[in-house]
């Protein structure tokens, strides 16, 4: 009884204390925002564990505090807010993602993982960064801020294509491009179709334990595009992004005699006929024609390179609006990208749209669908033009006496006028992309989801191309040509997969089965037409004097696969990840069609263990990984010997031959075939204010396939074989660090670095280098050889030059053999055309509503043969312009290049050029409006800024950018631009 | 305070616009003081030189033909004068153009100076090739195009300035098929060099060429050979210089497929010429030449230096042709080789300087 009256004698106390705090209690009030500014929903504000309460959907809390009290507001992902009750004023808190990684959500083919569970090799890249890069090419925005991989520009001209490698080059002949998939769907297009500003996240598969899950296609890894529309978020909003880009030529390089230094130019070429021809030659009429000596006289000079280019502006839209309700969720997406090139009429506009919708039938039971249309029209602008603006001098004139364009302007030059050639040289290219995909999910056991996808993806486009008579090709005297090709690309994939998820007490599983099919479908054809009468473009090319390159084709291919995988981890200390895939693909002959690519992967948090609780590690993971995947991007007929098609004139008419092809197939074909091992390790220190990645790799690829010459005894000269194995090695490393953190500011910097060694280690199976490709063992597959470039002869060595039958001011290369004569047994292997290593910085600062970043990336090493600084350096044709670079002459003793019109030998050598770069490629000022202000205008965010692409870059390199190395000098040959863009993104 | 301010930032940001926009510059008309000087020193002296010449068809005279072209050369000099006087030139070369054409016409004038040497007597051929004046014609035949051996071997001197073109011609049957596939070869001279530029088909527009640099030695006899042996595996082009490995070059000639390409003998023009390239005339040189052989074999080194050293009788197995011209020849017009099938002809401008015994 006793016990009952003091239960309730301390039950009574406790009820009069709790009423006397509650009589201290107000209502505290505030707004949570996210990194970007924008309001956060769903948020935890929380003062005691009995009370808690969520942000809703403009961010908007409101909860009884009394003072003195410790408030924390956190959500999964970003860093816990804390602060003690001073006051009962409205809040503003803003949350900043964690810069722990570990926690982030990765999609890794057929499910999702946390990262902190994560036991491959995956990096991931969110909306915001691919926002923040501003490229209308998403892959140009991975550069940097992956660490593996390795995007290559074809040139700087809007629409160009880029070509990515992740860890290396493994094929000699087939694609090294990496496996896409868009929305689970396998794409064969990559994502230069995709507007940034759909795509929610990319994920990037790099180790073959992780690419292993998508088998024979996985083994030059895996690119995971999720776009927002397959991520639906809950409430309805609508947000504006908007872009407007002023792009101007930067690094334009340095020609002789240009920005009006007319006579700069004269110097050169009175040197350079002296040196070629003799100094009588200056008397010759063609030296300077009376038209440019009158422009000399007057000092009338034309500096072509800026004359052809100019600033432009470009523009993009986009608008999204998602929503959901208890049943439903939509979204939808409207794009529009219109990129103006700097030269002619080059163009890139890109319309895109998507849909997403989906159905919550009952707990068990949802359908939905996502779709995506994205209509690319690219102008490619015209061959030549920019080439001849390099090669005419600044003594010709792009007028005629009556003002108007010049068809010749050097009479005695073949050089055309550039501005004709842009008005009488369309490229064009029309394309199509759609991709579409329907599911169902049935729960029909707890843990166990059934789904089977859909999806199709379609392709079409028609490139088109008009040479008129006033072209560099038709010299004004030629018909036109017209040329027209087209393509349709259709794609089917059917997967079905099972995935159980339970956890037991502290055991996770996850197991994933998949049964899908696939069935892709190519077709096309193409025609030129030669001696069209009118301006018809390509679009009556019967009207033609005759039609010539006529051909068609049709090829379909097929796959079916079965996978599985398991992950299983233990307290979250032990984690274990198998994968096994089986494809077998209609590409191989019967008896080798299926392969068996199976992984395994072991995660350790080894700050879990005793031994390491409290030590300097909030989170330490290590990581070991080995797998298996294959190359399919192996063409669809190599098992079969093709029958070629002859013409053969018979009486008046031709007929048709068909003969055996130079290439035998081979029914013995297998996958090329790719293992790695992986060895990663993830931690988090100073209270996760420091975090990264490392991560160490080994991989061979093996049955490579090859044409092996033999003997043309039997009417072919080669036969494709298994025969080779290459190898890549290589470090990576990811860190955030978040260096300065108040209440008003903050400082954060992200870095990446990456290095791959890539060589030969088998070929042929003789152990013999192939000489003819310059393939060597134990060198990367791509090598510069070529003599070694020592420099220029100088005066006191005109007698050692002699031996070597060189003179003063000529090309000295080294002669490796020591027997005074050079020839091709002084080759050596120079370099490779692969950067050494690479790196991105990023560095982010907010200070109240401003923030300011600043993106650095850099190539280091590689050497490059750069068609542009051979031609522009090494070349002295008697009436072309050439780089102002360092000649040697007798008194400036340049070790550089060549006396002008030396004539040298070994001039390839000026073509062989160092890689090494680094960019500050990106600088960006944005202001976030007040949530005050917004709250006046109704909306959930907004934000400006303004920000400037490619400011400083710091190359020896002698072409506009460093990037385009290697660019086709007369179909792609590109300025480098600097853009200043102004953007806006506005949330309702 | 806040005025001072905002007038420093006003400074501050238009000297930044002053020192960021380009294209303001003050940039004055860039003339250029030319002197005249050696027009009119040049003038005199042809002046002096035209008044003081016999003129007549006889030895010891200079051809009324040479004379009418030199007092050409002065009037086109004096008409230099004007136009500099007259403010027409801007540039300095076009001043030293003049005077250079002035001291070739010297030159060519004075090698007119007509000097008859009885046939027979030992003389040194000069041909003066450049500006396409005179060379020596070969003749034509299928044979001197050779096929997947030859050797050229030839004696030749010259003086400094004795090409002026881009490439100066020595001996050349050297042309191409009508449809763009070069044919033949060609010894000649390029920027420092001295070279052998062979056609190689069956892809159009494709050379094996390569060279070293020429001798200076200026005024003296160099021993000239080009080999070339198709069926080596390395090396198929060498030439020699007195004897010496000049260079030696591996063919590496191939079209877009990777095939290599093969030298191609002449099937169209079939002239041989010396001194001026008898395709592009352009192509030409001045010097002199003592002995030229063609043979249908690849000669070795120690071959070479013996040939060097040694005279053919005409006979030899695989020689195609042989002229030495060492003497004065009886009828230039038509010159024999050695072994008899062939005839030369020296065309233009050339001069016999005789030998002193």
């Amino acid at each position: 009884m006793n016990k009952i009256i003091s239960y309730l004698i301390a039950g009574l106390l406790t009820m009069l204390s709790c009423l006397a705090y509650a009589q201290e209690r107000q209502m505290l009030s505030g707004i949570v925002l996210d990194e970007e500014g924008k309001p956060f929903a769903g948020v935890t504000v929380q003062l005691s564990p009995q009370r808690a309460t969520k942000t809703d959907d403009n961010g908007q809390f409101s909860i009884a505090a009394a003072l003195q009290e410790t408030l924390t507001v956190s959500f999964v992902g970003y860093t816990t807010y804390t602060s003690t009750v001073s006051a009962f004023t409205p809040l503003r808190i803003q949350l900043s993602p964690a810069v722990n990684q570990l926690a982030d959500v990765v999609v890794y083919g057929y499910g999702t993982v946390n990262k902190r569970d994560l036991t491959g090799a995956i990096a991931k890249i969110d909306n915001s960064d691919l926002m923040q890069a501003q490229a209308t090419n998403v892959s140009e925005s991975l550069n940097g801020r992956v660490s593996g991989v390795l995007v290559t520009k074809s040139s700087n001209r809007p629409g160009a294509d880029m070509s990515i490698q992740i860890r290396g080059i493994n094929s000699f002949n087939y694609s090294n491009e990496p496996l896409y998939v868009i929305d689970g769907v396998p794409s064969y297009s990559g994502m230069r179709h995709l507007n940034a500003a759909d795509i929610e996240s990319i994920d990037i598969l790099k180790d073959a334990s992780s690419s292993a899950i998508y088998g024979s296609r996985g083994a030059n890894g895996v690119v995971i595009i999720t776009t927002k529309s397959a991520n639906r978020k809950a409430g309805f909003q609508v947000e504006y992004n908007g872009l407007l880009s002023l792009k101007t030529p930067t690094r334009i390089p340095d020609m002789i005699g240009n920005m009006g230094n007319g006579l700069e130019y004269i110097d050169y070429k009175i040197a350079l006929w002296t040196a070629k021809y003799g100094e009588s030659s200056l008397g010759r009429s063609d030296f300077l024609t009376a038209d440019e000596k009158r422009r000399v006289k007057y000092g009338e000079y034309y500096d072509w390179l800026r004359e052809i280019s100019g600033p432009s502006v470009s523009n993009m839209h986009h608008v999204t609006a998602n929503g959901s309700s208890e049943k439903s969720s939509y979204s939808f997406g409207l794009g529009f990208n219109d990129d103006d090139g700097m030269v002619g009429k080059e163009n890139f506009k890109r319309y895109t749209f998507n849909l997403g919708l989906e159905h919550r039938a009952s707990d068990r039971f949802k359908i939905g669908m996502n779709s995506y249309l994205s209509l690319n029209n690219t102008n490619h602008g015209a061959d030549d033009a920019l080439i001849n603006a390099y090669f005419i001098p600044p003594v010709a004139s792009p007028y005629d006496a009556e003002g108007n364009y010049s068809f010749i302007v050097q009479p005695t030059s073949s050089k055309i006028n550039p501005f004709v050639q842009v008005e009488n040289n369309k490229k064009i290219t029309e394309a199509q992309y759609v991709n579409m995909a329907g599911f169902m999910e049935f729960k029909p056991l707890d843990g166990l989801t059934l789904k089977s996808q859909l999806a199709m993806q379609l392709d079409n486009d028609l490139y088109g191309e008009w040479i008129g008579t006033y072209t560099q090709a038709k010299q004004g005297v030629n018909a036109p040509d017209a040329f027209r090709r087209e393509s349709k690309n259709t794609n089917y994939v059917w997967d079905n997969t099972a995935t159980y998820d339970k956890r037991f007490n502290e055991h996770h599983l996850n197991a994933v089965g998949l049964f899908s099919m696939q069935k892709e479908t190519h077709k096309g054809s193409q025609m030129r037409g030669v001696g069209l009468p009118f301006e018809s473009d390509w679009h009556a090319i019967e009207s033609a004097e005759e039609i010539t390159g006529v051909s068609s084709y049709y090829w379909e291919s097929s796959m079916l696969s079965y996978m599985a995988r398991l992950n299983y981890d233990y307290q979250g200390k032990y984690l274990f990840t198998a994968t096994g895939r089986a494809d077998g693909s209609s590409r191989l002959a019967n008896q080798n069609r299926w392969g068996f690519m199976p992984s395994l992967a072991l995660g350790w948090r080894l700050s879990e263990e005793n031994f390491l609780k409290g030590g300097p590690f909030d989170d330490l993971k290590l990581r070991l990984s080995w797998g298996k995947s294959g190359n399919n991007n192996v063409s669809y007929d190599v098992v079969y010997s093709r029958l070629d098609l002859s013409k053969y004139s018979l009486g008046q008419s031709g007929t048709n031959g068909y003969g055996l092809g130079s290439v035998k197939g081979n029914k013995d074909l297998r996958w090329e075939m790719m293992s790695e091992w992986n060895a990663g390790l993830d931690f988090a220190i100073l209270d996760s204010r420091l975090t990264g990645t490392l991560e160490a790799y080994d991989r061979t690829t093996k049955d490579l396939i090859f044409q092996q010459a033999v003997a043309g005894l039997n009417g072919y000269t080669a036969i494709l074989r298994n025969i080779g194995s290459t190898g890549n090695r290589g470090l990576e490393a990811s860190l955030n660090s978040t260096n300065i953190t108040t209440s008003n500011f903050q400082w954060r910097s992200n870095a990446t670095f990456s290095l791959n060694r890539n060589r030969i280690k088998e070929l042929y199976g003789t152990g013999e280098d192939d000489l003819a490709n310059r393939w060597f063992i134990g060198q990367p597959i791509n090598v510069i050889y070529d003599y070694e470039f020592l420099g220029i002869w100088q005066e006191e060595e005109a007698d050692e030059a002699r031996k070597f039958g060189q003179s003063v001011g000529h090309i000295k290369v080294k002669d490796q053999n020591g027997d005074y004569v050079l020839d091709e047994r002084d080759y050596q292997v120079l370099g490779t055309p692969s950067p050494s290593w690479t790196f991105g910085l990023t560095n982010t600062f907010n200070y109240k509503n401003w923030d300011l970043s600043v993106f650095v990336y850099g190539r280091i090493g590689g050497l490059y043969n750069d068609d542009f600084t051979y031609t522009f350096t090494a070349w002295d044709n008697e009436h072309w312009n050439k780089l102002d670079v360092n000649y040697w002459t007798p008194e400036n003793r340049s070790n550089e290049y060549p006396e002008i019109g030396a004539q040298s030998y070994y001039t390839q050598v000026l073509g062989k050029i160092p890689g090494t770069f680094v960019k500050i490629q990106n600088v960006s000022l944005g202001y976030t409006l007040p949530a005050q202000l917004l709250s006046r205008l109704h909306g959930k965010n907004a934000r400006f800024y303004a920000t400037v692409i490619n400011p400083f870059t710091f190359t020896s390199y002698k072409g506009p950018d460093p990037e385009t190395i290697g660019e086709s000098m007369y179909t792609q040959l590109s300025l480098y631009p600097m853009s200043f863009n102004l953007g806006i993104n506005f949330t309702f | 305070m806040k005025k001072r301010r905002q007038s420093l930032f006003w400074l501050l940001t238009a000297f930044a616009i002053y020192l960021t926009v380009p294209g303001c510059k003050d940039d004055k008309a860039n003339v250029i003081e030319l002197d005249l000087s050696c027009m009119t020193s040049y003038l005199d002296n042809m002046q002096h030189i035209i008044d003081t010449a016999q003129v007549g068809e006889v030895d010891g005279t200079f051809p009324v033909a040479s004379a009418t072209e030199f007092q050409s050369a002065i009037d086109e000099l004096k008409m230099g004068i004007s136009k500099a006087k007259a403010g027409y030139f801007v540039l300095p070369y076009e001043i030293n153009s003049y005077c250079i054409d002035a001291e070739k016409a010297i030159a060519s004038f004075m090698n007119t100076y007509q000097e008859t040497l009885t046939p027979g007597t030992p003389a040194q051929l000069q041909v003066f090739g450049i500006d396409k004046k005179g060379y020596i014609d070969f003749g034509e035949s299928s044979q001197f195009g050779a096929s997947n051996r030859f050797t050229v071997e030839a004696w030749l001197k010259y003086d400094a300035g004795f090409f002026e073109y881009a490439i100066g011609d020595f001996i050349a049957t050297f042309s191409h098929d009508g449809n763009g596939i070069q044919q033949g070869w060609m010894i000649n001279f390029s920027g420092a060099n001295l070279r052998t530029t062979l056609g190689m088909g069956p892809q159009q527009g494709r050379v094996l060429e390569w060279g070293a640099t020429y001798p200076t030695n200026y005024g003296e006899w160099n021993h000239i050979v080009a080999v070339y042996d198709q069926s080596l595996a390395a090396d198929q082009l060498k030439m020699y210089l007195n004897g010496e490995v000049f260079f030696s070059k591996t063919n590496d000639i191939r079209d877009g497929s990777g095939a290599l390409q093969s030298y191609q003998p002449n099937t169209r023009n079939l002239k041989m010429w010396a001194f001026v390239e008898p395709e592009d005339n352009n192509r030409n040189m001045t010097g002199y030449i003592r002995k030229f052989r063609l043979w249908s074999t690849a000669k070795s080194q120690s071959d070479v230096r013996s040939l060097m050293n040694s005279d053919v009788t005409g006979s030899e197995a695989n020689l195609v042709c042989a002229w030495d011209f060492t003497e004065v020849p009886e009828d230039p017009t038509s010159i024999s080789d050695k072994t008899g099938k062939f005839k030369a002809q020296l065309v233009g401008q050339y001069k016999w300087h005789k030998l002193e015994q």
